[in-house]
């Protein structure tokens, strides 16, 4: 019996264990990269100026991400899956739109008594982003949908009480 | 269903990773063209004075250096009277310079000075400041734009008749006419000629027309002036005091009457 529990636990840590390793590791690229990018001194003054949002919505933007990251990769083979995709997806575009202050932003720099504004608008590529975006989550449906009916098609298997034959039906 | 998802999966890779090339390209090839190579420039200022308009002009080069175009560049100027009101709005349009070209324009920013100074008249003779908001944009590689602001640059202003005064006036009798020997000068702060003609108009204390003269003007830019006038006066109304009129008249402005009390 105890044995019995020991051997469950090693095979459900078998199984999780790689997960969790590739989760950490993705949450890491999809988040990390701009945590780095934001904490190197010197890089992080600029990137700052570029926002148009406090700190605190950047820095909750990438927690989200990592979040959404570790949870898809954790719930690989589930249709869960698919359901964060497409809600990362749709959150990450309105993000993109808010911090870019759609697709305008300002900066400015003191010259004396004056200061200098730039004005960047790149609204066009934004705009091909979020159609790129809005195809990508067309995408995650459709591939939701091939999950489930690939699931549907699937035979189930019920297993015989005691374990000798098994009965094989198909919905 | 699984191939339509392969295809919009590659799509969308493919779309992806052409976006964020072009971006990097376009980005690298702007920095390389405005910070590396500087291959933006703005050539010498000149002035030019013509009927009642002041323009200054100078010319603007872009070599474009890098792999895409640069398109509706447009250079704006503004500049505002001390009282913020604008008196001068210019605009100067390129309107495409490919890459591997070379574009150049020059920006003429106009002043009508008579209009300027029936509102202030004080710019004749006092210095003041007149602010300038210039402003540059233009759109690379036909996706980004870029708008440079400048606001509120102080242009300091240089009258053409600083500190016009009367130095001495001295009456005398030179045999046949009674005279008065009217000296005065001024500095000539600003960046063209004065030539035009001065009227004056010698006044009694009893505010009687004693007398007129007048010479002509030519005073260089940036350069001082002082000079005698000689007005034959009525010695009917000669007083020991009076007051000197200053008419100046010129192409670009007219100023007076500015009266100077005397004795």
């Amino acid at each position: 019996m105890g044995s019995d529990r020991g051997g469950r636990e090693r095979g459900l840590l078998r199984k999780l264990l790689p997960r969790i390793i590739k989760a950490s590791l993705w949450g890491f690229i999809m988040g990390g990269e701009a945590l780095i990018m934001y904490f190197i001194p010197g890089v992080s003054d600029v990137f700052k100026s570029f926002l148009p949002v406090q700190e605190t919505s950047f820095l909750s933007l990438v927690a989200v991400f990592v979040a959404f990251e570790v949870a898809i990769q954790m719930l690989a083979g589930t249709v869960y899956r698919y359901a964060l995709s497409i809600t990362r997806t749709l959150i990450s575009m309105i993000f993109l739109v808010y911090l870019t202050n759609g697709g305008i932003m300002t900066l400015s720099f003191p010259m004396g008594e004056t200061a200098i504004r730039i004005v960047f608008n790149f609204r066009t590529i934004l705009a091909v982003f979020l159609i790129f975006s809005l195809i990508s989550v067309v995408k995650n449906l459709l591939q939701t949908v091939n999950f489930l009916a690939e699931g549907a098609e699937k035979p189930i298997i019920i297993p015989h009480k005691d374990g000798a034959r098994q009965k094989k039906a198909r919905y | 269903m699984r191939q339509a998802i392969r295809f919009l999966g590659l799509t969308v890779t493919i779309v992806m990773i052409l976006i964020g090339t072009f971006i990097g390209a376009a980005g690298y090839s702007m920095i390389k063209t405005l910070l590396l190579d500087r291959q933006i420039s703005f050539g010498q200022f000149q002035f030019d004075a013509s009927n009642d308009t002041f323009t200054l002009s100078f010319p603007f080069f872009i070599n474009n250096t890098g792999y895409f175009d640069f398109s509706d560049i447009n250079l704006t100027t503004c500049i505002r009277d001390p009282r913020g009101k604008p008196i001068s709005n210019s605009t100067t349009v390129i309107q495409e310079i490919r890459w591997g070209q070379m574009g150049n324009e020059t920006h003429r920013i106009s002043l009508n000075l008579s209009k300027l100074i029936s509102d202030l008249p004080n710019l004749l003779v006092e210095e003041g400041n007149l602010t300038m908001e210039a402003s540059i944009s233009f759109w690379y590689a036909h996706a980004f734009s870029f708008q440079l602001e400048i606001p509120n640059m102080t242009v300091p202003w240089r009258p053409p008749l600083h500190n016009v005064s009367l130095r001495d006036v001295s009456p005398r009798f030179n045999g046949t006419h009674y005279m008065l020997d009217v000296a005065l000068g001024f500095e000539n702060q600003s960046p063209f000629n004065v030539t035009g003609d001065m009227r004056l108009e010698i006044y009694n204390d009893r505010e009687e027309l004693m007398g007129v003269g007048a010479m002509s003007l030519d005073v260089p830019a940036g350069q001082p002036w002082e000079d005698q006038v000689e007005v034959v006066v009525d010695p009917s109304k000669l007083t020991p005091g009076g007051a000197v009129h200053i008419y100046i008249e010129t192409p670009l402005f007219s100023f007076g009457p500015r009266v100077m009390p005397y004795g």
